[in-house]
This record gives C-alpha cells, sequence and structure tokens, in this order.
C-alpha cells in the first residue's frame, strides 16, 4: 500500500468511528456531549463548592482545561486495547498498524473539537466572545497535542500487547497526571518547589496554552514550540519502540 | 514452464514463550532476570526447516493435525509475522480471506462494511466505490445490506466476507478454513468464483481440515506433519496418503499430538 492509499484508509476508518459515535444525529451529538460535562459538573461541585476556589467563572475555566485534557486521556487509554480489539487484522493483514492508532486519535481530536462550541457558550454566559485568534490558535495547537497523544499512544499500546495489564496501569496514571496537570487550579497556584518538576508533564505546557486562548484570546509561540518539539520527541520514541515490537504483534495477540 | 509464485526456502520459525511477561508487569519486574532467561530459552518449535514452491495458477493446498503450523504458514507467507530462519518470496500482491466478520464493524451497514473491508484489504477508495454494484450483487443479500451488520447471521456474514475478498483480485488468495460457510447455493457460487479465479490465473492456497474440498479444488496439496513437510504430491495422492495414515494409528496419533 502506498502513502495516498494509507491517508485514505486513515480518513475512512476515522469516519466509520465517527458515524458510529453520533449515529443518531443530533441525540448522538448530545450523548457525546454528556461525560465531559458530567465529568466537569463533579469538579464544579467539589472545587468551586465545596473547596471553594478564588478562581473566576470556574465552570468556563475548568472546562477550557478539561475539554483538550479528555482528548488526551481518553485517546492514551483506548490507544491501549487498540490492537487487542483488532487482533483479526492484525493476524491476517499487512494493514499498517499505526492507521489503527491514528484513526482513534484523529476520532477524539473531532470529538473535541464539536465540544469548543460549548467552551464558547460558557464565555457568552460570562460576557466575554470568542477572538478571531482562536482560528490561528486552535489548529496550532491540535498539531503538538496530536504529536504528544500520537507518541504515548504509540508506546502504550505496543507496550500492551506484551503486558496486558498495563492498561489498568495508564487509567490509573492518567488519574495521577490529571490533578498533576492545572486543570482544576491555575499553573500560578503550584508551589514554588515543586515548579521545576511540573515541566516533565507534556500536557501542562498545552493545557496553560488552551486555557490562555480559550479565556484571554492570547497565544503564545515559545511554549507552543517546546511542546511540538516535545510531540515530536514521544512520537520519535514511540515509534522506535513500536516498530522494534510490531513484528511480535500478530504471534501475541 | 512453471513459474513460482511463492518459495519458501529453509524456512523454520519458533515463538519464545512470551506468555509468562503476558502475565502482568508486575511478576515481569519482580523477577525480571529470571523470566528474561526463561523467555529466550524457551523456543516453541512451530516450523522446521520448511522448503517447497508453489507456482503462479495453482491451487495449493495444506492439511495436517491441528497445530503442525497451518496457520502459522499462511501468516509467513502474508507477511504478518517474520520467520526465525530462512528466506521466503512472494511474488504479486496478496490477500486473505479474513475470518467471519473480522474488521466488520456491527453497527454499520452490510454497504458501509464492504467499503472500510474493501479498503483494509488494499483496495483505493475509487476501485471499491467501482465495484460496489458486482460485490453487493455476488452478496446476495438484497434488502439486508443497508441493514445494521449486528442483525446479520453467521452465513450472510461470510457471504459478506467472501464477496469483498474475491472481488479484490489479489495475485495470491490465502483461504484459512473458512470455504465451509454459507448455504449450499452459495457454495456452489465461491466455488464457481474460485475456478473463475484460476483460470485468469490467480494463485490460491488454502489451509483445510476438509479432504473433500482439498481433493476437489486444489491441484496439489502439502501434508505437514510434526512442524515438517511430510508430503507434495497431487491432491488426491497426498489427502489418500494423509486418510491411510491417520486411519492406521488414529490413537497413537492423537496421542503425540497432544
Amino acid at each position: 500500500m502506498n502513502l495516498r492509499q494509507n491517508v485514505e484508509l486513515l480518513l475512512e476508518l476515522t469516519k466509520k468511528e465517527i458515524k458510529i459515535r453520533y449515529k443518531n444525529a443530533f441525540l448522538g451529538y448530545l450523548w457525546s456531549l454528556a461525560s465531559p460535562l458530567a465529568s466537569a459538573l463533579v469538579y464544579y461541585f467539589v472545587f468551586n463548592m465545596v473547596m471553594r476556589s478564588r478562581i473566576d467563572n470556574f465552570s468556563l475555566f475548568l472546562i477550557s482545561g478539561l475539554f483538550p485534557w479528555q482528548w488526551f486521556a481518553n485517546s492514551v487509554i483506548l490507544s491501549a486495547s487498540v490492537f487487542i480489539s483488532n487482533r483479526s487484522l492484525i493476524q491476517k493483514t499487512t494493514l499498517p498498524r499505526t492507521i489503527l492508532l491514528l484513526a482513534s486519535i484523529l476520532n477524539g481530536a473531532v470529538h473535541f473539537l464539536l465540544s469548543v462550541p460549548v467552551i464558547g457558550l460558557f464565555l457568552l454566559m460570562a460576557g466575554k466572545r470568542p477572538c478571531l485568534i482562536w482560528l490561528v490558535g486552535l489548529p496550532a495547537l491540535l498539531i503538538p497535542q496530536f504529536l504528544i497523544i500520537f507518541g504515548v499512544s504509540l508506546l502504550v499500546s505496543s507496550i500492551n500487547v506484551f503486558f496486558r495489564d498495563l492498561q489498568h496501569l495508564v487509567g490509573v496514571l492518567m488519574n495521577f497526571l490529571f490533578f498533576f496537570t492545572p486543570i482544576v487550579y491555575s499553573e500560578t497556584m503550584i508551589p514554588k518547589s515543586i515548579q521545576p518538576f511540573v515541566f516533565l508533564n507534556p500536557m501542562m505546557p498545552i493545557v496553560v496554552a488552551y486555557r490562555n486562548l480559550f479565556l484571554n484570546g492570547t497565544f503564545s509561540v515559545v511554549p507552543w514550540f517546546v511542546s511540538l518539539v516535545t510531540g515530536l520527541l514521544l512520537v520519535a520514541v514511540g515509534y522506535s519502540v513500536y516498530s522494534r515490537l510490531k513484528w511480535k504483534f500478530a504471534e501475541l495477540l | 514452464m512453471k513459474e513460482p509464485a511463492i518459495v519458501f526456502e529453509n524456512v523454520s520459525k519458533y515463538y519464545l514463550l512470551y506468555h509468562q511477561i503476558v502475565g502482568g508487569v508486575k511478576g515481569f519486574l519482580f523477577h525480571m532476570p529470571r523470566v528474561l532467561r526463561e523467555v529466550r530459552n524457551s523456543k516453541l518449535w512451530v516450523l522446521k526447516d520448511l522448503s517447497f514452491e508453489i507456482y503462479r495458477g495453482e491451487t495449493f493446498g495444506i492439511i495436517g493435525r491441528n497445530g503442525v503450523g497451518k496457520s502459522t504458514l499462511l501468516q509467513l507467507m502474508a507477511s504478518v509475522i517474520k520467520s526465525s530462519s530462512g528466506n521466503i518470496t512472494v511474488k504479486g500482491t496478496i490477500a486473505p480471506l479474513l475470518g467471519l466478520g473480522s474488521g466488520f464493524h456491527p453497527d454499520l451497514t452490510g454497504k458501509e462494511n464492504i467499503i472500510v473491508n474493501g479498503m483494509i484489504l488494499g483496495m483505493t477508495k475509487r476501485e471499491i466505490l467501482g465495484k460496489l454494484g458486482a460485490i453487493m450483487e455476488f452478496a446476495e443479500l438484497g434488502e439486508f445490506i443497508d441493514q445494521p451488520l449486528r442483525i446479520y447471521s453467521s452465513g450472510m456474514l461470510a457471504r459478506l466476507g467472501f464477496s469483498v475478498v474475491v472481488h479484490t483480485e489479489p495475485d495470491i488468495l490465502l483461504v484459512d478454513e473458512i470455504l465451509t460457510v454459507g448455504d449450499h447455493e452459495f457454495r456452489q457460487k465461491c466455488k464457481a468464483k474460485i475456478n473463475d479465479f484460476r483460470e485468469r490465473g490467480g494463485t490460491i492456497v488454502i489451509a483445510s481440515h476438509d479432504m473433500g474440498t482439498i481433493q476437489s479444488i486444489c491441484d496439489r496439496a502439502m501434508w505437514m506433519e510434526k512442524q515438517r513437510v511430510n508430503e507434495i504430491a497431487e491432491a488426491k495422492t497426498t489427502v489418500s496418503n494423509y486418510i491411510a495414515a491417520m486411519q492406521a494409528a488414529p490413537k497413537t496419533a492423537k496421542a503425540a499430538a497432544i
């Protein structure tokens, strides 16, 4: 298969997954928003009503970081089982295995983009309005985030074929990482002593950048570039592990 | 002159017994040196020193008891796995006949599944759209073609799967124990299609336990025994020798196989 065919197939598989997800048109869309909004509601209750966060417009603040985070977390968690659930294809066809991963990540991207109007709605309710810079900032941020997700997914999915309990571990790790990422709090609230370590979290600059974009309409190039480099590095590491292990997939599944 | 389509030269294949680590991260981390040593030493030989040629335009059967490595052989041909040693040469495009409904999604309609499946098997979107009519006609699913797959019977799934594969028009078709599905009429149709495929010079490799099928459609057959080639001859000869051997020593053979 050549590159064009692979891209065609990737788009078709993504379309397929989206079609399945939104099978019942509008209701499908509402359902897909139900789960991110439900978790937003829970965090709103805990951190704003109970813990009385000092952040203004907490709900808006929360979802502008939470929605991009969920694309990352859901895609990585799903990636763990992607090869196992496509067992028969891997055992019988030479279909590039990365296409299965990419389709699932792209599906998550579409899902995330469809939730952006909700952020816009909250913004309007807070008396602000979406800025034109979104049109540049949003696509620009999608790229490093996509790379980070792809890199981590390559690692997780390949290794999970060997260690099947990794998928449970990933769920737990995602929970940790969620609270180490400034989503329910602001990055300025992190104690000085811990500051140097937060940069080990690849999702940290991404989430902060999304929030600045959505809330303040600002976009800074330097953190974006750092994320881009992080993403490329993760893909390089993930891909080298994947290429070493991929020949064993059909044997082990 | 017979032109080879698939050539195996001294091909061997063993699996390392990864099940030790598939068990879990915890066990692996706590006993790393021991587990690594065990994995490295635990070779399970599936194929030993296989050499044979399959010619272009030939229908080639592979028979043998469960676990002699028939499916591994097909996976090697499809280059889904790598051999441990030896050379494998495949000339031409190769397509596997997928198992019942693999790559199919139960919530998509028959038509939608044809498109996705065809592309997975290597067709471009344009090609598959061009053949959509022929595939639907061949599958004979009537109104069901626009229904989601979850209401299909297993026979209908097999029809759909087979219809897509035969229309991908590969040079080499790999069949792993599938032709026994569908009703009588559809089976006749499949056989006709396979004959058609052969007449146009297509190569077919079939691994099966159905001696009748092997005898009736294969030109030559290979009998595998204990990870090795036991006999390659005309299909009729191989099958009758195989059956004779099975009947002669059914119990000892079975005990040995287990």
